[in-house]
Parts: structure tokens; C-alpha cells; sequence
């Protein structure tokens, strides 16, 4: 089969715009502020933070940040057997050292310092 | 349907009320509005199913314990109401995990994405198209229409190895797909019709496996791939057999996600009793008909958030058909088509999300066209 030039254009306009995108990405860095799942948090815990840099790395293999900013639990264990759960999806790529990380970025966007410690407390 | 939908939803509700009242029921969904037109044709509708279409997808997650959860959910899309999972999910260990009931068997990287809400563009790579492809019907449909939804077993695993790196397994056992005795590939509606029933339709399973990997190789860099088979019959009689294999890869940089798959199938046709008028083509060299055809394809896709709000996707996937046909096929015994996808999507706000693209179709066999999409999408 011959590339039809038509088709070739497409393909460049795509290239051209994701290239575009590869820059901007590269200017921008990965400060946490860019991270959508801190977005409203104030002075947010250096555990939390580390756990939301990684949820937003490894969950967004499979889902995206729509979906991880969408979902809603009833309290802090819930959030705890979730990812538990999510972990152990194959192709999850998930390390299990990182699973109570990602889960406290989680617990502390949905109930704040008070899920933490309830957390802490269930865990003890 | 909507009664053993209901059913299932008020068992979930009935076990998880019996044990202990404070079991997390997780409820999500998502919906996407997709309006497909093809410009280079007065009548899209000849082409595929262009206009809009609604996916609607709701689902139920209960957690029992660390060790039994189940999930539900239901979804509505151009076939109508379906289930698309009802399990359970029994874990033992990281290295030992029971799924049994119904569900997407692991094969490939797509699928599990396949939620609108969970990938960028409108539509599904061609490999995994389930209806939305121009001439649809022509080739009836893709490889493996995705999600692949069926009844059975599933056994799964993982495993660290070092500080970086992590190995998963799937294997399992469902109905498989379906068609009827003389057939010369999968019939898909039989695999979603009442009339047939949502059972095996030859009392013998489809096996299937998958072998997967990831590596950290630094925050920034992770890599990930695994190699997926599938096999069964899929006639009444078991004449008819199936071989599918897959290969993914998917490298992230930070933000910035490339994709790749590729997956075959071959697929074993009935040649009737008089091969020569049931098909376009006649023997090969020895005198013989080939009694099966292969059917394999690709995509290979980057994706690159531009801002939290703005993303940027560029995909070329594409799909050939090599073997006979028959007679009243429009396709020939080397088939193919390419296309070529531009696509932003742009968050308005929380969970809801426009996506745009331009796709260009190279068909062998057919007029090129150019397909747009534009669509509103999101979880809730």
C-alpha cells in the first residue's frame, strides 16, 4: 500500500502538535503544583505530597486524572482496600511500597488531617 | 437484562448488608457523548455508525476485606444495555488472586482503558474497535472488540523483583467467541444476543494467558510490557479454531505516555462442501483451499498533557487481513486499511471533558475517507 500524501499531512499536523506538547511539558517541569490532585490543598504533609507525585504517575497508566479526581469513598479505610484492590490488577505497576504512599495522598485529599490520623489509628 | 441487572445489584447489596454494615461501596460511572461525521460521504451511515452515540457506564465496587471485593457494572452503548462485569474477586496473595464470573480477560494493554472516561480520543485503536471503524461491517469489525466481556475464571498474580521492577501473570478460562456451524469467522452479535443465550455455545472453554512487566527506571522514566495468547473454538461443533497473540509496550516520561500494541489472529474457516463458489478465491498451488485466514494489526500512540487541563494525542494504528474470502465480500485475500488520528481533549471541569479528532482512513480496498469526532466525556 502507498502513504497518500493527504495522509501524510495529517500525520505531520499531529507530529507538529505533540511536539508542541513535549516542549511545553519539558518548560513546565513537574512541580507539584502541576499536579491536579493537590489543587486546593494548603501546605500539604511531605508523605502526602510524595504519595500524590506517585499516584499521579502510576495510576494514570490505566486511568485518567478525571477519573482518580471523580472517585469518592466513605471513610479513610475505604480509600485503604481500594487501592489495595488496584494494586493487585495486573499491568497495575504498582510496588506494594507504594501502595500505603499513594493511599495517604488519597485519604488526605478526601478527609484531610483527621483521615491520616484515623488512619494511623486503624493501622495500630 | 434490566432484571438480572437488578438482581445482581440487590444480591451485592444483600451480602455485603449481612456481614457488616460498614463495607465501602464504592458507586462510579462515566458517560460520553460522541457525534461521528464523515465528510467525504452525503451518507456517513453507509460507511459506519457515524452520528452520535452515548456510552454510559455505571459500577458498583464493594470491598468486603482486604481479600474479597466484587464489582458490577453495567454499560450502554450502541448494542444497548449490557453487563460488563459481575464478579468476585478473591485474593489470596500478591502472587495468587481468583477473579471468577464475568469480566475482561487480560489480553493487552487497551483494554484495560477502555472506559471513555479513561482514554483521550473518542474512539478505540483499530485492533480493538468495536463498531465505530469505517466499513464496520466489511471487515466485520476488529480483532478483538474491546472490552471482550465473558463468563469464567481468572487466576492473576504479581511479583517484586528488586526495588524497581514488577512481573504479573493472567491466566484464565471463558466461553470464548461464538458463531454458527459453517462459519468463516466470529459472529459478535451471537456473543451478545439473548436469543443464543450469555453461555458457552460449544461446552468448551477459551484459554488464555497474559505475561507482563514494569521497570521504574527512574521517577521520571517507567516502562512497561507484556505478551498475551488466547485459543479455543468458537463453532458449535469445535471444528473451528482460534489463535489470538498480542505484544504491548508503553514507555512513560514523565507526564507524556507512548503506546504501542500489536495482535494477531488466525482464525480457521469452514470450506463447505464446495469451496470453489463459496469463496472469491480458488485453490493454491497444490490444489488445495487454505482453510483459515490471519487478521493482524497496530497502533502506536503518544499522548502529551500540554497543560492539567489540555492534552494532545497523535496515533497511527492500522489493520490487514490476509486469506481467502468469501464470495460476496468486498475485500480481497490481501486487505488493508491505515489510519492516521490527530486528537485534543480539553477539560471544561471537574469530570467532564470535550475530546475532538481528525482521523484519516487509507483503505486498499475502499475510497480513503476522513472521519471527525467530537464528543463530551467524563466520570463521575
Amino acid at each position: 500500500m502507498t502513504i497518500n500524501p493527504k495522509a501524510l499531512g495529517a500525520l505531520l499536523v499531529a507530529l507538529v502538535v505533540t511536539c508542541i506538547g513535549a516542549m511545553s511539558i519539558g518548560c513546565s517541569g513537574g512541580s507539584p503544583g502541576s499536579n491536579p490532585l493537590l489543587h486546593g490543598m494548603e501546605s500539604p504533609p511531605e508523605p502526602v505530597l510524595e504519595g500524590c507525585d506517585i499516584a499521579q504517575k502510576k495510576c494514570t497508566r490505566c486511568h485518567t486524572m478525571d477519573q482518580l479526581l471523580a472517585t469518592e469513598v466513605g471513610n479513610p479505610e475505604a480509600w485503604r482496600m481500594y487501592v489495595h484492590r488496584m494494586r493487585l490488577m495486573p499491568g497495575a505497576g504498582i510496588r506494594a511500597v507504594e501502595e500505603p504512599k499513594i493511599v495517604k495522598c488519597l485519604v488526605y485529599r478526601s478527609f484531610g488531617s483527621e483521615g491520616l490520623a484515623t488512619l494511623e489509628k486503624q493501622a495500630k | 437484562m434490566i432484571r438480572i441487572v437488578l438482581i445482581l445489584i440487590s444480591l451485592v447489596g444483600v451480602v455485603s448488608n449481612a456481614d457488616a454494615q460498614d463495607h465501602d461501596r464504592n458507586f462510579a460511572g462515566s458517560v460520553q457523548l460522541d457525534y461521528l461525521a464523515v465528510p467525504t460521504e452525503d451518507v456517513g451511515r453507509d460507511q459506519g455508525l457515524d452520528g452520535a452515540t452515548v456510552e454510559l457506564s455505571l459500577k458498583l465496587a464493594v470491598d468486603f476485606n482486604d481479600n474479597v471485593s466484587s464489582n458490577i457494572k453495567v454499560c450502554v452503548a450502541c448494542h444497548g444495555l449490557e453487563v460488563g462485569m459481575a464478579f468476585f474477586d478473591l485474593r489470596k496473595s500478591d502472587l495468587l488472586n481468583f477473579r471468577v464470573g464475568r469480566f475482561t480477560p487480560q489480553f493487552g494493554s487497551f483494554p484495560l482503558r477502555h472506559d471513555p472516561a479513561n482514554h483521550r480520543t473518542s474512539d478505540k485503536p483499530l485492533p480493538y474497535d468495536m463498531g465505530r471503524m469505517l466499513r464496520t461491517d466489511e471487515w466485520n469489525m476488529s480483532i478483538l472488540p474491546t472490552p471482550w466481556v465473558d463468563n469464567g475464571i481468572e487466576v492473576s498474580g504479581t511479583k517484586l523483583m528488586g526495588d524497581s521492577a514488577r512481573f504479573d501473570y493472567a491466566a484464565y478460562a471463558i466461553g470464548g467467541p461464538k458463531a454458527s456451524t459453517g462459519a468463516d469467522d466470529f459472529d459478535f452479535i451471537q456473543s451478545r444476543s439473548r436469543d443464543r443465550y450469555y453461555v458457552d455455545n460449544n461446552s468448551r472453554p477459551s484459554v488464555g494467558a497474559k505475561l507482563g512487566s514494569s521497570f521504574d527506571i527512574t521517577d521520571d522514566l517507567s516502562l512497561a510490557f507484556g505478551l498475551s495468547g488466547m485459543a479455543g473454538h468458537y463453532d458449535p461443533d469445535n471444528e473451528l479454531s482460534y489463535q489470538l497473540l498480542g505484544a504491548d509496550l508503553q514507555l512513560r516520561f514523565k507526564r507524556i505516555y507512548w503506546r504501542s500494541e500489536y495482535i494477531v489472529r488466525r482464525t480457521e474457516m469452514a470450506l463447505g462442501d464446495d469451496p470453489a463458489t463459496r469463496f472469491k478465491y480458488g485453490p493454491g498451488e497444490d490444489g488445495t483451499f487454505d482453510p483459515f485466514f490471519i487478521k493482524d494489526g497496530f497502533y502506536t500512540e503518544l499522548e502529551v498533557p500540554l497543560t492539567d487541563t489540555f492534552d494532545v494525542i497523535g496515533r497511527w494504528d492500522g489493520m490487514r487481513r490476509l486469506g481467502n474470502v468469501v464470495a460476496t465480500s468486498p475485500l480481497r485475500s490481501k486487505s488493508a486499511v491505515l489510519r492516521y488520528t490527530a486528537a485534543v481533549a480539553y477539560r471544561l471541569s471537574m469530570g467532564l471533558r470535550i475530546k475532538s479528532s481528525v482521523e484519516f482512513y487509507d483503505f486498499s480496498d475502499f475510497e480513503d475517507e476522513v472521519a471527525l469526532h467530537l464528543a463530551l466525556a467524563g466520570p463521575f
